[in-house]
């Protein structure tokens, strides 16, 4: 054991008992690397620089087009998952590992695998967030979002939100907490380049909804000019697929959307 | 994970440490806190409320503890099954972490719903790999 292990006695009770700033404390102090995007990853860094995911700049042209009554399918949408899902789990991919001696773990890992192919075609509804990961920022700004283990984080004047989604108005936690204690807190506990690791700008910028018969109906939020320069152009769009129990970091493992624009 | 455990495990700026649940005392959990890299116990408990047939999993431990997306996996990936989650992570600690730790479900008996969890629709527990505790 290190000397910097600690063991203690936690009675389950208080956990139960903890109160909303309280909550909001454990959730913040858990900020790490994993989950979450790992953008040193070679996966990643395609997905940064490849044209054929979406970006923040395709997205706003896509939705133009969106509203003049154009529409993708959900093959479309997903051609960049499946080439993702393929960088990461094919042939000589980092995720190609060597069959476990283990008969259970062999095949809880092709499980797993299997799911995760499979998460953008089982969909009815995905959500698209936007994550800036060109800007920097320093410290936390009331009435903004940021990503932050795949979930996204809303903190506004008296409430803090887990697993926010822009459009639809909900969040997975919604606590009752003043924006300068949470504040406060934050600024204690990490730097500010730590910060601006852990913490990206972002937000859920539209859900894509699929159908039998039709292509993706896309549904967004209010987006004038002034939207245009919310995010780094370059900022890529990423999604989840939509359920009845939402995870609040629904986007750790997030599934990459193609620039459908370069179909037009 | 009482009152002042996010101040231990973020024992100052941009230092943290990985928290796991260790054993147990009925409702008494022993959390070890250490660099995730030097963290180790032959058994990890991961916690589970029951309420009314219905399995929740505690918000807190989804971003803190040393398996911090178990939820995920289960919401996203639809593993419906802990038996399969701790084959997983039990071979995700032994690939990246190079332990050799047995991962079992702690079980809570709730009299009701319990505040800052997620259920968890049709998941299921084998007896054999749970220990299960009334509150």
């Amino acid at each position: 054991m290190s000397p910097e292990a600690v063991v203690r006695d936690i009675e389950l009770r208080s956990i139960l008992a903890l109160s909303p700033l309280e909550m909001a404390k454990v959730i913040l102090s858990g900020a790490d690397y994993h989950p979450g995007l790992w953008r040193e990853s070679p996966a990643w860094e395609q997905i940064r620089h490849d044209e054929r995911y979406m970006k923040w700049i395709n997205f706003l042209e896509m939705l133009q087009l969106s509203h003049k009554g154009r529409r993708w399918t959900k093959s479309q949408w997903g051609a960049a998952h499946a080439h993702v899902h393929r960088l990461a789990y094919g042939p000589k991919s980092r995720g190609d590992l060597q069959a476990s001696p283990s008969e259970r773990i062999n095949a809880s890992r092709a499980a797993i695998r299997r799911a995760i192919r499979h998460r953008f075609d089982e969909a009815r509804s995905i959500s698209l967030v936007c994550v800036d990961v060109e800007t920097a920022y320093e410290s936390l700004s009331p009435g903004e979002s940021y990503y932050f283990m795949g979930s996204v984080l809303r903190f506004d004047r008296d409430r803090f939100r887990v697993g926010y989604d822009h459009v639809k108005g909900t969040a997975t936690l919604d606590l009752a907490v003043g924006f300068d204690e949470v504040s406060d807190f934050v600024a204690r506990s990490f730097g500010p380049r730590r910060f601006s690791d852990l913490f990206l700008k972002a937000e859920v910028v539209a859900h894509v909804h699929f159908s039998e018969d039709d292509g993706g109906r896309v549904e967004a939020g209010n987006f004038d000019e002034s939207a245009w320069t919310r995010f780094s152009f370059s900022s890529p769009i990423l999604a989840a697929a939509e359920r009845e129990i939402q995870s609040p970091i629904r986007f750790a493992q997030p599934l990459a959307v193609s620039d459908v624009t370069r179909l037009v | 994970m009482s009152r002042d455990l996010f101040e231990l495990v973020r024992l100052a700026k941009d230092e943290a440490l990985a928290a796991g649940v260790v054993g147990h005392e009925g409702s008494r959990l022993r959390v070890l806190f250490s660099e995730l890299r030097r963290w180790h116990s032959p058994t990890e408990w991961i916690v589970f409320y029951r309420h009314a047939g219905t399995y929740y999993y505690p918000l807190a431990f989804e971003f803190r503890s040393v398996n911090n997306n178990l939820l995920h996996l289960v919401l996203e990936l639809g593993i419906r099954d802990f038996d399969v989650l701790a084959s997983f992570v039990q071979d995700s600690l032994q690939r990246h972490e190079r332990l050799e730790t047995v991962v079992r479900a702690l079980v809570v008996e709730m009299p009701s719903e319990p505040p800052y969890a997620v259920p968890l629709r049709d998941f299921s527990i084998s007896e054999a790999l749970r220990d299960l505790v009334y509150l």
